[in-house]
């Protein structure tokens, strides 16, 4: 039995009980003589409870999962449209009380003043080929379930498109994509999934300071924000709208 | 009858998503070695598991489809833009793994069992994971992977041989 040789393979599987992948009971009786083969098998020996033990306490380390919006193309059966149509209906109401307390800060507040942060530095040293905006972009816009691609952003005069991060508001994901104007100014267009209607108009206003436009389009809600010009922020948003 | 079925498919991949989510990200923390990818790929394989909701199997186990897709995801798409970026290979030290366990003792040992089965290749911290972790048998790992048995098989040897290696003077592994 000594000169019989088993791989390291086998004998891992030995060691791990699978009966299928290694020959259980030649290694079995083998090892009641082989001084050596009881060493080699010492040698793959580990404690995979303390291993399970260890990476349990991972677990405590990740976040609940996050929230993400009901799909948009299944279709309702009578009875849940009914259901649907009723709540609906009671969270309208709610949302349009809700729309009214200003004090609230939303998800547009949240954009607006992480990107009060941006200076021209933030983003004019980003100077990346093409095909690493796009890779970049499909990885970030699959954040928010969105096929873009980047024609469309770069197709948009007046600015140039520097990159793509995921962020999250209150565990849902949405999606900042920066540019910088011809000025140096940085903008950003920021995305999240809506369940609101669309917007006929693009609304434009005011958020930390910058000019600021919004307008919800085919289930997700868009901010474009930056600098001061409302001019320019409103001639951008409509090239965007209609993009 | 197939609306039902659609419906029924994304309620329990929904319901699963929230059960299984910090198994999960834990495989995705194994997958990239870094916690806000982790973060990043954990969302992505949730979203693409959602999309794809319709070709989930009722009765079949949720676990092994979210993590096979989860991998090939990050196989196939995401983890190319984080290697070409020179983010993709960030060393273990840069995993924020600092509060594991209330026990000081403890915790420093799960640190360094961590520690040293990060520091293996990925190819081997991911079977280390299904296998050892997840309780996989090598069939269902090899399925999850894409990859044959034989190749599972000699992941876990080499693994277990450096492992062996690097705890040879601690009693508790090796």
């Amino acid at each position: 039995m000594q000169n019989i040789q088993f791989s390291d393979e086998e004998l891992v599987a030995y060691l791990d009980g699978e009966d299928d992948f290694a020959p259980i009971d030649a290694i079995a009786m083998a090892l009641k003589t082989d001084v050596a083969l009881a060493k080699r098998l010492e040698r793959l020996r580990i404690d995979t409870h303390a291993i399970g033990e260890s990476f349990d306490a991972i677990i405590d380390l990740s976040k609940a999962a996050p929230e993400f919006p009901k799909s948009q193309k299944t279709v309702r059966p009578y009875r849940q449209v009914a259901v649907g149509a009723v709540l609906a209906l009671l969270i309208g109401f709610l949302g349009g009380y809700l729309a009214t307390d200003k004090s609230q800060p939303g998800w547009k507040d949240y954009a607006a003043a992480y990107h009060a942060l941006y200076t021209n530095s933030t983003l004019n040293h980003v100077k990346v080929s093409a095909s690493f905006q796009q890779t970049e972009l499909n990885r970030v816009a699959m954040a928010i379930g969105k096929d873009i691609e980047l024609s469309s952003l770069t197709r948009v005069p007046e600015i140039e498109y520097k990159r793509a991060q995921i962020l999250g508001y209150k565990g849902k994901a949405l999606i900042q994509l920066a540019f910088l104007t011809s000025l140096g100014e940085p903008l950003a267009l920021c995305v999240i999934r809506s369940s609101e209607a669309d917007t006929i108009d693009i609304e434009v206003y005011e958020l930390e300071g910058m000019s600021t436009a919004s307008w919800v389009k085919d289930g997700y809600e868009y901010v474009l924000i930056g600098g001061r010009n409302r001019t320019l922020i409103s001639r951008l948003a409509t090239a965007f709208f209609h993009g | 009858m197939k609306i039902w079925r659609n419906q029924n498919s994304e309620h329990i991949v929904r319901g699963g998503i929230t059960k299984i989510f910090p198994r999960l990200w834990r495989y995705c923390l194994v997958l990239t070695s870094d916690t806000t990818k982790a973060d990043d790929l954990a969302q992505a394989a949730c979203l693409r598991a959602l999309e794809r909701a319709h070709s989930f199997e009722a009765g079949s186990h949720f676990d092994r489809w979210l993590f096979r897709l989860t991998q090939r995801l990050w196989i196939d798409e995401i983890r190319k833009v984080a290697v070409r970026r020179g983010g993709g290979l960030s060393s273990i030290e840069e995993v924020d793994l600092m509060d594991l366990a209330p026990n000081p003792e403890q915790q420093t040992l799960n640190r360094e069992i961590l520690m040293g089965i990060m520091r293996l290749p990925e190819a081997q911290r991911v079977a280390i994971l299904l296998v050892y972790v997840e309780g996989h048998s090598y069939r269902d790992a090899a399925d999850i992977l894409g990859i044959p048995v034989g190749t599972v098989m000699s992941r876990l040897s080499v693994a277990r041989g450096k492992l062996v290696e690097t705890f040879s003077d601690r009693a508790e592994v090796g």
